[in-house]
This record gives structure tokens, C-alpha cells and sequence, in this order.
């Protein structure tokens, strides 16, 4: 299985030098297939990957044998199931003691593997979605693609703090390049702001870590950088409370910033707008979600007293805030791309509530509204690229009625704004309702708030459609380049090719769920065990005694109203 | 019949709809083109008698006590207190198919499984049952629309959808269903989404329905945390917990009722929220006879009638629930009343009736002993109005069709003798809905006044309970005024067709003449066979949460009462378009503002737009200046923290080799004074 995940780090990393190596002589045709093979390969290995890893580590968990790779403890919140490790350096003291070690350390659970795959799928579909669109520097683009697609990948899979955080960054060169030269007309500055705002938010996500690590370190871990045992020790010997928080508001600040969480997500808007396509794709598929995956990596598991002291109050009404702001400001946007940005913000807001539940339901609607976000608001991107490729706008004023001219994209677009405003039987829904639903135990104010923010997004994406697709056909006179008219087609087949797995997989997610809870599942128990995961406590309350205690099982509930029934 | 035979048929009457859909979706475009009814007719046939047989077949065979699988509960609710103090709780039977888990989290278990009871079984013939005869009437009123196939594939997946909802187990599977009969209103009603009212129409519908989901989906919430489950059988089965909770926190009973009836006003269009069924009518006419007589529309009547148990234990919200029934009754036929487009005539009066079962549905508040009659009465009139509806709706497509798409009443009259075939069976529907004596609407409207008086005698609420038999007495009226008045505008009178007809316009085609037939005769013998035979409150009523009542007769007063409406209605609509068509004209000049109200459809639309619509847009405009000047003006304002504290650094390194030479000079000197003067 780690061979398959070095591979799969290797096959995109290779392409990329490839690419740049032979830049001068690779034309645009060339670049694009050998970017496309990179990918494609990639992307099987990746399914590769996923299915040994459902063979391998899940079929002996169900039936009770436990993994034979398995380095941490069975209480630990972060559990590799998978691991490679290879000691770099070792810092002993004077008698020849080791007091510290650094180590590289790739290892995988279900939401690494879960995250590398989509990676790897929307992936392919930004190197389709650019074939035509990118003419000028076309080996460099997709070399900075394939470099930023390593760069995720590495991320998801590393189980070291040093190798996260060097990762972490390193996702933010290529897409620098890729905004800054090949965006839209206001590119530099909207690729100056992105790299500056995120990358100030995650030095001080650094000089936290650095802070962590060396408290630790000198408290007696010896191996502080490792994430499984960083959180076991923790879990063992709990910091103080004020450290725990000091230390999750410094850790924060990067992953606030990439999410993005209210108020820091106005070089969002920005950076999408500006993007080419296949950025804006990685950009809302993927990269944003580094920003709660380290929430889920490295805050959760760690501070889980400033977690619920900090995390549930404030990044959840951040969150809370975040889903209604940023779908009021989606309602009245003009440009379809500003509009899909904006409605990131919200539905990384619910993505957020689900992790700070705190509890199982949350944690899991948060993990699946991180893969399903990654989808749809993926193919939204890819097919408001189709309309900006033929149509050379995205202005909501400029267009309308289009369902006349494209069918194929009209129905696409349809459907997976009704994956993305979260209908039933499609994949937005059950991480949506399971995110609610857990904060709705947690905090039900907070939930009800946030659950308005749902019928807001349906109006502004549903009043985005209709502008767009129905009514009277509108579309901006086009001329090509000799005065002929310009003759605009349907989704044709290697569009249909870059939007029919992500359409697909919508639908199968959405009808069968399970399919990726049980990927995450383990995992995601492992992490709420450390909140006591308690079930829903029930308000029966006990005409005799008060109060039915808390975290009462539920048969136990029935058994008692039971015998309430019998005392009567 | 075997288990799995059961298991089989409760399974094919969904499938075969999504099979329809997916077939006419992935073929329709190609290979079926305009015979891509085909799949649809069959599917829905299959689903039809597949109903009947669970109606007729499966449901009286299980009801004997070896294979109730409810056994435990039924013993459960015989302990409790019961409902009706005195009466044995009845055999509820019920089957069960098994399907797949949706999804296991945490304390939340959520499988797709059917289940049917005999609430559910006359839902669902009645569902595919008329849903069989539009789209037949489909097939020929939207012959040569290119859009052909899409209708058919929408048609199916709609019917699928509702099926599934009815089926539903779980209050979850309940949701899913809900938001996707949703999504095929959408569909449906955006059909023509050149229109941009149609689009319009279709976008209002679905985020109107999506308030009400807000609620629902609270209210799901909150049972869960309550109950620890959302499965029916484990909420309402477990009477000693309900009774328990009633008992010891009666608030949260009432928030959750709240809610759910929330999630109903949405998809009942019940006030404030009806405002997006009159505007759905832009879809084609077989769609509002889909959406707006059997199926969508009365799933929040079927959500409230399931819930019963949780409604009985809060009759503050059942009071509500009559209220709201009433409101919108009441203005649904009052805006009726001035209406010039036969179908919004129709959609107006689809709302008044939905009021009418809501008004029933409520009257489970004055008393325990009430509530099996309560839900009974609303379940009939859903049941026989579904007929009636349809076949007005269909009858005024059939109108349509032959006057080249032209609705305004005024432009046609004295259609009678053209068109035959859509008069008689226009008429037919028409009485049933007035309440003509002996007709389906007669019955279950009786069915409701009767229930509404019984309720008058509540000594907590009397008084209440006499507002609303006074209310629903006068929408009766009403009702059938309104009804005879677009019947005589249209039918009678000297004939004139709108020059889109062309000169001799055609009545329905046998396709179209069929299904319009077919449902004449239910709408005319439906109520009549199934209402004082007491076959259908006997089937319903061996659901969970009620209790068999008795037959206590027939309402021989409230049947006087309810006739001589009728006829008094139908009696001045006939005075006036029909003896002295120029009264109308001068009543609306002499009460001018009270026309326009009515007229205006109260302003709601106005209302909506200027309390709710306009101050969030304007929200929506705040908050995107307040995202540019306010949260990116301060990060501007950091940003430019570094540039500020560079300001005086910068003075050093300006590149000038004399500035350089002056500070090296300075600052040697300044050295070598410092050093001189430490020695």
C-alpha cells in the first residue's frame, strides 16, 4: 500500500520535472497528453490505493482482527493504518540518550485515502478542462498543476508535523504561478493577496508548531514530531488549559485563513475570480480543505479541552456567521464565479460546525461536506469555465437562456446545483445534514442559524440558474477572428469526460453514502472518543428521580420509560 | 402470498417509475422520442396494480395477529393511556420490504426500507392511480411539444418520488422523499423554462418549499435528540415514552409539532407560505393536475395524518394547525372569487381545499375522542378531492389545449357545445368540488363540517371551534360560487372562441378523453361508494395513532346544512354569469376596493416581496459593500502596517552613492568619537 502512495506522490512529481525539463521542446499538445497521462495515472494508482486500503485495513476491521500495521496505541486519535517511517536525524544527550528524532513518516487512514483520491480526480479533470483554454506556456502550467497536485497529496498523507507543514506550504507556490500568470486581468494582485494572506496565517500556524513542539520536547517526547505520538502524549498528559488554548489559537490562525472562516476570506473571492479554471477547480476541490483538514489533524485531536472551550463557541459562530454572510453575498453577485466563491465560504462553514460538534455525527458531516464540497463546487467551477471558454464572460447580466444553446451543460449545471444546495439522494446532502445534526446536539442555536443559511442556498444558486440557463435565449455577440459568426457547441467530449465522474460520483454518494462513511469511520470514532462521544441525550425525563443522567444509551431510555410505565 | 412476493410487489410500486425515468431519460432523447409515454404508461400501470394488490391483497392477509411485526407495539399502546378510553387498540398491520442502510453514524441509523400501511396503501393507489390517467392525458396534450421525452422522464420520477414518500419508514427517508418531489416540481413546473415565468415559478416553488423544509428538518432534529430514533415504528410505536415526554417537558412536544407543521405549510401551500402554487401553474396543465390534486400537495396533509400520535399530545399546535387551515381556506377563496384564468381559479380553489383538511386535521383538539374522526374526515376529502382535482384540471388543459393555449375566461364562453366531452366531464368535477349532494366532494366536506361541529361542543375551545364552523360554512359557499362561476363564464353563454382556436376547435382526443371520463366517474361515485359504506375510514383507520370508531351513522343535519350551501352557491353563481351577466361587472365597480383585494390576490405576492424578498436582497447588497470596504479595507489597512513601518528604513536605501558616502562618513566619524572618548 505505501508503494502505491510513493507512486502515486512520484507519478505527478516525475511529470512535472519531465515537463520542465523539456519545456523548450514540448508543444502545447505534447505538454497536455503527457500532463494527462501524469494524471491518469496518478489518478489510478490513487483507486488503486483505495481499494487495498478497503481490502487490506477495513475487511479485517470489520471482523474484529486488528490491522497488522499499527504503531500507535488503540486509544490514540490519529491511528495510521498504514506507515512508512525512516529516521533522518537523531539529537541525543551526553550519556548517549535519545532525547529527540526527526523522521519522515508518510502513513494513511480512510480520510487521507479518501482526500488523496479526490485529489487525484479533480486532478484530471482541471488538466481536461485547460486542453483548449491553455495555449501560452502550456508545459509550465501544467507542470505548476502536477507540482500542486503533489504538494496535496503529501499533505494528506503525512503523519510528520515538519513534512505537513513544509507540504502544507509548498501547495501554495504553484498555485501562486498559476494565478499570477495564466488569471484573469487583475491576476497579480489577486495572487499577491492570496499568497500573502495565507501565507502570514500559516507562519503563525508555524511559530505555533515550533512552540508545541519544543514544549514537548522538553517535557520528554522524543519523538515530538510525529503526529500519532504527538497526540497520544497529549492525550496522556493534557496541557493546561490556557496553554491548550494559546496554542489552538496560534495553530488556527494558517488553517482559519486557508478554510476560509469568516472574517478572513475575502482573498478568496479574489483568487477564484482571477484563477484560470483548473485553479479555481483545485483551489475550492482541494486546497481549501488543508485548511480543516489541519483542524481535523492537528487541533482536534490536541487541545480537545480549547477545542471545546474556544473551538465549539467561536469558530463555530465564525461558522455560523461565515454560512449566512457568505450566502448573502453570493445572492447579490453578478459574476457566476464570485457567486460559486462565496458559496465556498458557506459551505466550508458548514464543514467547520460539523468538525467543532465535537462528536461523531459532526465530525463525520464535516469529513464527508469536505470530499462532497470538493465535488460539486469543483464541477461548478468546471462548468462555469465551459460558459466563460465559449462565451468569453461570466456576468449573469451578459447571458441568459442558455438551456436553449447547450442542453448537455444546462442539465449538468442543474444537477449538480442540486448536489451543491444539498438535495436529498445527491452527495451535498447527508455531510450537510449530519453536520447540522451533530451541532444541533452540541449547540442547537447554532445549528437552527445555520440551517437557515440552507434555504439561502438554494435561492442563490437556483436564481444564478435560472439567470443563466432559462428564459429568453441572451448571449453576447461573438466573432472569431476572420468576422465570422462564432459557432458555439454543447459539452462535447472531453468536457463531458472532465464532468461525468464528478456528476457520477455525486449520485452515487448520494444514494449510497455508506460507501465512504465506513472508509472514515474508524477513524473519525477514534477522534470523537476523545470527547466522550455521548448519544443523544434523550430529554426523558424521570418523573421520579429528575433528570435522566446524561449519555444514556438509547435502548436504555426505552427500558426506562419502561419502567416508568411499570413504577406507575 | 409469500413474504418475498410481498417484499417484491411493495418494491416494484417505486421502481418501476425510476426504471420509467431512467429508461425514457437515457432513451428518450434518441430512440423513443414520441413514444416516450410508453415506459411511463407501463411503469405506472405496474405501480397501480401493485397498489391494489397491497390495498386488497397483502394488508388484510397480515393483519392477522401471527404475523403483525408491530405486535409489541400494539400490546404497548393497549397499556398506555389510550387514546380512546374504552376501545381495544385494533390490529395494525402492516409489511415491511427491506432495502439497503442508507447510513450508520454515531446514534443515527438510517435505512431505506418500505413500509406500508393502509394509510400509505390508499395513498399510493390514489397517487399512481391518477397519476396513471395524466400522463395518458399527458401523451396527448403534449403531442409535439419537443420536449416530449422530458415530460415523461419528470413525470415518472415524480411519481416515483411520492411513492417513496409515502413508503417511507423513517423521518429521514421521509426528508429525502420530500426534497425530491421537490426537485420534480421544479422540474415540472420549469418545463417551458423559456418562459421566464415558468423559470420563475419553478425557482419560487422550490425555495418556498424549502422554508417549510427549514422546519422539517428542525423538527427531525429535535425528534431525534427526543426520541434517540427517527424511525416511525420507535417514535410512535413507543407510546410509554411518548406519553413520558408529553408528561414531563409538553413544550418540546409542541416545538417538534410546530416544526413538522412547518415543513407541511410549505408543501400545502398553507398561509404565508401557499404563495408559490398559484404562480406553479405555469407548468403544463397535466403537471398542475399532477402536482396539485394527488400527489406534492398533499403530502403535507399526509406528514400531519402520520404524525398523529405526536399531534395529539400537543392540541395547542393542533389549534394552530386549524387556524392556519382556516386563514388560508378563507383567502384562498375569496381571491378565487374574481379570477380570470380558469386554472388559477383551480389553483386558488387546490388551496382553499387543502385549508379545508387542515381544518380537519386540527379539530383533534377538542378531545382525544375527536382525533380518529379528525384525521379520517382529512384524509377523505384529500382522498376524494385528488379525483375531482385532477379531472378539473385536466378538463381546463383540455379547454386550453383546443382554445390554442388561451386560459383567460373572458376571451371564451359557450364552449358547451363545442366541446362536449370536456363540459360534461368539467361538470362533473365541478359538482363534486361545489358539494352537490351524493358527489365524492360532498361526502368528505360533510365529512369535515361534521367533525368541525363536533368539535364545537369542546368545552375548552368551543368557541374557537364556532369561529371555524362559521368560516368553513362560508368557504363552503364560496366554494361553490366560484366553481360555478368559471364553469358558466366557460361554458355558457354565447360561444366565442379567441382567435388562437381557429374556427372550429377540437375536443379531446380519445387519449385525452379517457382518462377525463375515468375520472368523472370517480369523481362522481368514489365518494359515494367508499364514504357512507364506511370502507374507507374503516381501512384507514387501522393505522398507528388511531383508534376504529364505530360507524356513528350519517350527519343528517350537517347534510342538510351542506347541501342547501351547494345549492345556494351554485344558485347565485347561475343568477349571476348566467341570468343577469351584468351584475358581476357593476358589484365590482360598487366595491371597488374590496374587487381589487381579491383581485390583487390580497397583495400577498407583495407582501412577501416587500417583508421578505426586498430586505433580504438589500441584505445580500449590504453585505457584499460591507465585505469590500469593511473586512477588506481592514486587511488592506494590515497589509499596509509593514509598508508604514517601512517608511523610514526605505529613506536608507534610496541607491544614492552620496547618501551612502554621507552615513559611512558620519558614522566613522561618530565610531571614532565614541571610541576616543571610551579611552
Amino acid at each position: 500500500m505505501i508503494a502505491l502512495l510513493f507512486l502515486s506522490l512520484a507519478v505527478p512529481f516525475a511529470s512535472a520535472v519531465l515537463l520542465m525539463l523539456f519545456r523548450g521542446s514540448l508543444n502545447q499538445t505534447s505538454s497536455r497528453l503527457l500532463a494527462l497521462s501524469g494524471s491518469v495515472a496518478t489518478l489510478f494508482l490513487s483507486l488503486l490505493l483505495l481499494a487495498q486500503y478497503k481490502t487490506v485495513v477495513l475487511k479485517p476491521l470489520e471482523t474484529g482482527n486488528r490491522p497488522a500495521v499499527s504503531s500507535a496505541s488503540e486509544a490514540s486519535a490519529i491511528r495510521p493504518r498504514a506507515e512508512f517511517r525512516h529516521e533522518w536525524l537523531k539529537i541525543t544527550d551526553s550519556s548517549g540518550k535519545v532525547t529527540a528524532r526527526l523522521e519522515m513518516y508518510f502513513g494513511l487512514d480512510g480520510i487521507s485515502v479518501a482526500l488523496i483520491a479526490l485529489t487525484t480526480l479533480l486532478t484530471v479533470s482541471s488538466v481536461l478542462i485547460s486542453w483548449e483554454a491553455i495555449s501560452d506556456r502550456a508545459s509550465e502550467f501544467y507542470a505548476a498543476l502536477l507540482i500542486l497536485e503533489t504538494g496535496l497529496i503529501g499533505v494528506f498523507c503525512s503523519m510528520d508535523l515538519v513534512m505537513f507543514y513544509v507540504f502544507f506550504e509548498l501547495t501554495l507556490i504553484p498555485l501562486f504561478f498559476l494565478i499570477a500568470i495564466w488569471g484573469g486581468p487583475d491576476r497579480r494582485k489577486a495572487a499577491v493577496r492570496f499568497f500573502l494572506y495565507t501565507l502570514a496565517g500559516s507562519l503563525i500556524t508555524l511559530s505555533g508548531l515550533v512552540a508545541l513542539v519544543a514544549w514537548v520536547a522538553r517535557a520528554g517526547l522524543t519523538s515530538p514530531t510525529s503526529l500519532p505520538a504527538l497526540a497520544d502524549w497529549l492525550a496522556a498528559n493534557p496541557l493546561p488549559q490556557a496553554l491548550q488554548i494559546s496554542f489552538f489559537l496560534a495553530l488556527s490562525a494558517g488553517f482559519l485563513v486557508k478554510v476560509p472562516v469568516f472574517p478572513f476570506h475575502t482573498w478568496l473571492p479574489l483568487a477564484h475570480v482571477e484563477a484560470p479554471t483548473a485553479g479555481s477547480v483545485l483551489l475550492a476541490g482541494v486546497l481549501l480543505k488543508l485548511g480543516t483538514y489541519g483542524f481535523l489533524r492537528l487541533c482536534l485531536p490536541m487541545f480537545p479541552d480549547a477545542c471545546r472551550v474556544v473551538g465549539l463557541p467561536m469558530i463555530g459562530l465564525l461558522s455560523v456567521i461565515g454560512i449566512l454572510y457568505g450566502s448573502f453575498c453570493a445572492l447579490s453577485q453578478r459574476d457566476i464565479k464570485k457567486l460559486v466563491a462565496y458559496s465556498s465560504v458557506a459551505h466550508l462553514g458548514f464543514c467547520m460546525l460539523g468538525l467543532f460538534a465535537l462528536n461523531t455525527e459532526g465530525i463525520t458531516g464535516g469529513v464527508l461536506q469536505m470530499v462532497n464540497h470538493g465535488l460539486s463546487t469543483g464541477a461548478l467551477f468546471l462548468i462555469v469555465g465551459m460558459i466563460y471558454e465559449r462565451y468569453h464572460t461570466r456576468m449573469l447580466d451578459d447571458i441568459g437562456g442558455l438551456a436553449k444553446r447547450l442542453p448537455l451543460i444546462a442539465c449538468s449545471m442543474v444537477f449538480i446545483s442540486m448536489s451543491s444546495i444539498g438535495l436529498p439522494g445527491l452527495n451535498g446532502f447527508v455531510g450537510e445534514f449530519l453536520s447540522l445534526a451533530g451541532m444541533f446536539r452540541s449547540s442547537p442555536v447554532y445549528a437552527v442559524l445555520a440551517t437557515a443559511g440552507v434555504v439561502l442556498g438554494a435561492w442563490y444558486l437556483l436564481t444564478a440558474v435560472q439567470l443563466a440557463f432559462f428564459g429568453t435565449l441572451r448571449e453576447p455577440h461573438q466573432d472569431d477572428s476572420h468576422g465570422h459568426p462564432h459557432v458555439i457547441t454543447d459539452l462535447n467530449a472531453r468536457e463531458f469526460t472532465a464532468l461525468a465522474p464528478l456528476a457520477a460520483l455525486c449520485l452515487w454518494l448520494g444514494v449510497f453514502p455508506a460507501s465512504l462513511i465506513e472508509l472514515i469511520e474508524p477513524d473519525v470514532a477514534a477522534l470523537s472518543a476523545l470527547y466522550q462521544d455521548a448519544p443523544p441525550v434523550p430529554v426523558a425525563v424521570n418523573p421520579v428521580s429528575g433528570l435522566v443522567p446524561a449519555a444514556v444509551p438509547v435502548p436504555q431510555v426505552l427500558s426506562l420509560s419502561q419502567r416508568i410505565i411499570v413504577a406507575d | 402470498m409469500s413474504e418475498t412476493t410481498q417484499q417484491l410487489i411493495l418494491w416494484l410500486i417505486p421502481v418501476a417509475p425510476l426504471l420509467s425515468a431512467l429508461i425514457t431519460a437515457l432513451a428518450g432523447p434518441g430512440a423513443l422520442r414520441y413514444k416516450s409515454h410508453l415506459p411511463c404508461w407501463t411503469a405506472l400501470a405496474v405501480s397501480f396494480v401493485c397498489s391494489l394488490i397491497l390495498l386488497f391483497q397483502i394488508l388484510p392477509s397480515v393483519s392477522q395477529p401471527r404475523t403483525v411485526a408491530s405486535e409489541t407495539t400494539t400490546s404497548e399502546s393497549a397499556e398506555s393511556v389510550a387514546i380512546a378510553p374504552g376501545v381495544t387498540a385494533a390490529v395494525r398491520p402492516q409489511v415491511i420490504a427491506v432495502g439497503y442502510e442508507w447510513f450508520q453514524v454515531g446514534t443515527l441509523n438510517v435505512r431505506m426500507d418500505l413500509r406500508a400501511d393502509s394509510m400509505t396503501a390508499i395513498m399510493l393507489c390514489m397517487v399512481t392511480g391518477v397519476s396513471l390517467l395524466v400522463s395518458m392525458f399527458g401523451s396527448g396534450y403534449m403531442h409535439h411539444d419537443p420536449g416530449y421525452p422530458r415530460f415523461f422522464a419528470a413525470v415518472s420520477l415524480f411519481v416515483f418520488s411520492m411513492c417513496m414518500l409515502v413508503l417511507a419508514g423513517s423521518f429521514l427517508m421521509l426528508f429525502v422523499f420530500w426534497e425530491a418531489v421537490g426537485l420534480c416540481s421544479y422540474l415540472l413546473i420549469g418545463f417551458w423554462f423559456q418562459k421566464p415565468a415558468a423559470a420563475a415559478a419553478a425557482k419560487k416553488a422550490f425555495v418556498v418549499n424549502r422554508i417549510g423544509d427549514f422546519g422539517l428538518i428542525i423538527g427531525i432534529f429535535l425528534i431525534w435528540q427526543t426520541f434517540g430514533s427517527l424511525s416511525f415504528e420507535e417514535v410512535f410505536g413507543g407510546t410509554a415514552l411518548l406519553n413520558a415526554v408529553a408528561e414531563t417537558d409538553p413544550g418540546r412536544i409542541q416545538l417538534i409539532c410546530l416544526c413538522l407543521f412547518l415543513g407541511a405549510m410549505g408543501k400545502s401551500a398553507q398561509f404565508p407560505l401557499q404563495v408559490w402554487l398559484p404562480d406553479a401553474m405555469e407548468g403544463p396543465t397535466p403537471v398542475s393536475a399532477l402536482i396539485h390534486a394527488a400527489t406534492m400537495v398533499t403530502a403535507g396533509v399526509y406528514l400531519v395524518a402520520r404524525c398523529t400520535p405526536l399531534f395529539v399530545l400537543a392540541p395547542g399546535v393542533q389549534l394552530f394547525i386549524c387556524a392556519t387551515g382556516a386563514i388560508t381556506a378563507a383567502i384562498a377563496a375569496l381571491t378565487a372569487l374574481t379570477q380570470t384564468d380558469l386554472k388559477r381559479v383551480l389553483a386558488y380553489s387546490t388551496v382553499s381545499q387543502l385549508g379545508f383538511m387542515f381544518m380537519a386535521l386540527g379539530c383533534g383538539a377538542a378531545g382525544p375522542e375527536l382525533v380518529t374522526a379528525a384525521v379520517t374526515a382529512g384524509m377523505f376529502h384529500l382522498f376524494t378531492h385528488a379525483y375531482f382535482k385532477a379531472l378539473l384540471f385536466l378538463a381546463a388543459g383540455s379547454v386550453m389545449h383546443a382554445m390554442g393555449d388561451v386560459i383567460d375566461m373572458r376571451r371564451f364562453s359557450g364552449l358547451k357545445k363545442a366541446l362536449p366531452i370536456t363540459h360534461w366531464t368539467f361538470l362533473a368535477g365541478a359538482a363534486a368540488l361545489a358539494g352537490v349532494p351524493l358527489l365524492s366532494g360532498f361526502w368528505s366536506k360533510d365529512d369535515i363540517l361534521a367533525v368541525i361541529g363536533e368539535a364545537t361542543h369542546s368545552a375548552q375551545y368551543g368557541t374557537f371551534f364556532r369561529v371555524i364552523q362559521i368560516v368553513a360554512s362560508i368557504t363552503a359557499l364560496l366554494t361553490a360560487f366560484y366553481t360555478f362561476r368559471a364553469y358558466f363564464m366557460t361554458f355558457w353563454g354565447e360561444e366565442k372562441f379567441p382567435e388562437e382556436a381557429g374556427h372550429h376547435p377540437h375536443d379531446a382526443s380519445p387519449v385525452m378523453a379517457w382518462p377525463l371520463g375515468i375520472l368523472a366517474v370517480c369523481a362522481v361515485g368514489i365518494g359515494l361508494l367508499t364514504g357512507p359504506t364506511h370502507l374507507f375510514a374503516g381501512t384507514l383507520q387501522r393505522i398507528q395513532g388511531l383508534t376504529a370508531v364505530e360507524t356513528h351513522g350519517l350527519h343528517w343535519g350537517v347534510m342538510a346544512v351542506s347541501s342547501g350551501i351547494a345549492i345556494v352557491g351554485i344558485g347565485a353563481a347561475w343568477f349571476l354569469y348566467v341570468l343577469s351577466p351584468g351584475i358581476p361587472a357593476s358589484l365590482a365597480a360598487g366595491m371597488k376596493p374590496l374587487y381589487l383585494i381579491s383581485n390583487g390576490k390580497f397583495f400577498l405576492d407583495e407582501i412577501f416581496q416587500w417583508i421578505v424578498v426586498f430586505p433580504l436582497r438589500k441584505l445580500a447588497a449590504l453585505a457584499v459593500l460591507f465585505d469590500r470596504f469593511v473586512i477588506d479595507g481592514i486587511v488592506d489597512a494590515v497589509g499596509m502596517v509593514p509598508r508604514a513601518l517601512s517608511v523610514l528604513p526605505r529613506q536608507l536605501h534610496g541607491g544614492l552613492v552620496e547618501s551612502y558616502a554621507g552615513v559611512m562618513w558620519v558614522s566613522v566619524v561618530a565610531a571614532v568619537v565614541v571610541v576616543l572618548s571610551l579611552f
